[in-house]
């Protein structure tokens, strides 16, 4: 039987991935926090496990280098990318937002305004018919406002606590965003009966977990 | 500084000759099956007026285009499409609209994409028919074979056609009197199948229950068909939901007679391009490939908008990648076409 291939977004969503994944017995034995290994393989299951780049996952899994990926839902809006969404697995919860030091931005005719996110921020402020200009940063995004380099920020919060050390608080929310399994389109047409067998059990691991809280 | 006279603009590329004798192989291949089977060659040109696709919304995307100004100020546009033209051409010669005419073409698109990823992106190379005058399921499954047969013939092995309604879903939403932004929203949900967002979603429309819960279904219709088909009909909620999936029956079991029924999946959650659309619809996969390599389906409503009201149905394969696809195996499997 073939491998599938599943992608997973480095950073935060790592450990609460593998703790699903153990759940419905599925487990990596090769992962350890200080290996920089990036592919593991579980060979009872057939599954292998790449880690990339957050931004990377939905690219790998929109051309079908991977079957199947797990990213934020951050990712998936910025990239626009055509895939299968088809578990909120529940955690990573967070939400996107506009922040700033005060809401002077709003009198603005066109606001500079920085984020990791472009395509975000430029549809959300377009859908309001907002025109903006936007200042692609890869980190510290709090920082620019402070030093006078944007005049609001598009970013993700999960308790608000760097905003507030910055001096900065949320003035809009844009969405709610969570940890996301997605699948490539024709992996899933093509491997249906495999996919499927291990989306079900993804699923049910969450249900499960829902019901409990 | 760039040497631009030394490269070639994004999205297209250079062919060497065994590319390309590679690539006539295929199509010659292809445009034999064409023949062999009633369809005529056609060609339309490649400028057309803005206002041919502009006129029919919702088709595609009108900013994708690659637009040029005429010498009288008037917008033209390289080929985006193959279809609508040639309906454009099938509606201008005088034909009776109910007879049978079978046409196919090989020809390139173009697109003002700009995917980084793909060096075919602005032009392809699209090969297909257009049924003109049946609107039987005979039909559809006529053309729905061909496609297969295509693929075949191309040496792809591991494959999967999975067959749509579009009917079912228009007749489901005529139970509901959602705003154009909610039925958008709704739609690229389903089409996502992001099945935790879409229960958001629903439960925030003012709608009966019933049909809450058939638009919660709808993205979960998909797989081995006979499963399929069953589920659908536990929440048809109109005559129209009805009519559409027994015509999608028919086509599968039509299609299993003749010997193809491992090639086939049904997915009712296949709602992309509805105002185009008007009954059953399908889309091509290979292994290799992250994108559809095929695209049908019927569109009894276009040539009506030409001045003819001729049913039609058809398809279109993306050669770039079928070329891709039948390469890769051939390396995976050290043995060419047929």
């Amino acid at each position: 039987m073939e491998y599938v291939e599943l992608a997973l977004a480095k950073g935060r969503l790592v450990d609460s991935t593998l703790e699903l994944f153990a759940e419905i017995g599925l487990v990596f034995p090769g992962y350890s926090k200080r290996s920089r290994k990036l592919v593991f393989t579980n060979d009872e299951w057939r599954v292998r496990l790449v880690l990339v780049k957050s931004a990377d996952v939905p690219t790998y899994v929109e051309r079908g280098a991977v079957d199947m990926g797990i990213v934020g839902k951050d990712m998936l809006l910025e990239s626009g990318a055509l895939v299968y969404e088809l578990v909120d697995l529940g955690f990573g919860s967070c939400k996107m937002v506009v922040a700033s030091k005060n809401e002077a931005y709003r009198r603005k005719v066109k606001p500079v305004v920085a984020t990791k996110y472009p395509a975000i921020a430029q549809t959300y402020f377009r859908e309001q018919g907002r025109p903006i200009e936007t200042i692609t940063l890869h980190g510290s995004v709090e920082l620019a406002p402070l030093i006078g380099l944007s005049d609001c920020i598009v970013d993700i919060v999960e308790t608000g606590t760097t905003l507030r050390e910055n001096g900065l608080h949320v003035t809009e929310e844009i969405a709610d965003l969570s940890a996301r399994l997605v699948v490539n389109r024709a992996s899933f047409k093509t491997k249906f009966e495999r996919l499927s067998c291990f989306i079900d059990q993804v699923q049910a691991a969450v249900d499960s977990r829902e019901a409990r809280l | 500084m760039e040497r631009l006279s030394r490269l070639v603009p994004n999205g297209v590329k250079d062919l060497s000759h065994q590319d390309l004798e590679y690539k006539q192989q295929i199509l010659g291949e292809i445009a034999q099956l064409f023949r062999d089977r009633g369809y005529r060659q056609v060609q339309t040109p490649i400028f057309e007026y803005y206002d041919l696709f502009k006129e029919l919304k919702g088709t595609l995307e009108m900013d994708r285009m690659i637009k040029v100004i005429d010498t009288d100020g008037k917008v033209l546009v390289l080929r985006p499409d193959a279809t609508i033209p040639i309906a454009r051409m099938a509606a201008s010669q005088g034909a009776d609209p109910d007879q049978l005419r079978r046409f196919s073409y090989v020809t390139s698109i173009f697109r003002m994409t700009d995917d980084p990823h793909n060096v075919q992106s602005r032009e392809f190379t699209q090969a297909g028919v257009e049924l003109f005058g049946g609107n039987t399921p005979s039909a559809d499954v006529e053309v729905i074979s061909l496609a297969i047969a295509c693929l075949q013939r191309a040496g792809i092995t591991q494959f999967t056609f999975d067959l749509g309604q579009a009917n079912f879903f228009k007749a489901l939403i005529q139970e509901t009197s959602l705003a154009d932004d909610e039925l958008v929203h709704l739609q690229r949900l389903i089409e996502q199948k992001n099945f935790a967002d879409l229960k958001r979603l629903v439960e925030t429309l003012a709608i009966r229950g019933e049909v809450k819960q058939a638009l919660r279904t709808v993205p979960r219709l998909y797989g081995p068909p006979e499963a399929v088909l069953e589920q659908a009909n536990r929440i048809v909620l109109n005559s129209e939901m009805a009519a559409g999936i027994s015509e999608l029956s028919e086509v599968y079991t039509a299609l299993c007679q003749a010997g193809l029924s491992q090639y086939i999946t049904l997915d009712l959650g296949l709602i992309n391009d509805l105002k185009y659309y008007t009954g059953i619809l399908f889309q091509g996969y290979v292994h290799s490939c992250g994108r559809p390599i095929v695209l049908g389906g019927r569109y009894d409503d276009l040539s009506r908008q030409f001045g003819c009201d001729s049913k039609a149905t058809g398809f279109a394969i993306y050669i770039d990648d079928l070329i891709a696809a039948a390469k890769n195996l051939e390396r995976q499997n050290g043995h060419g076409i047929r």
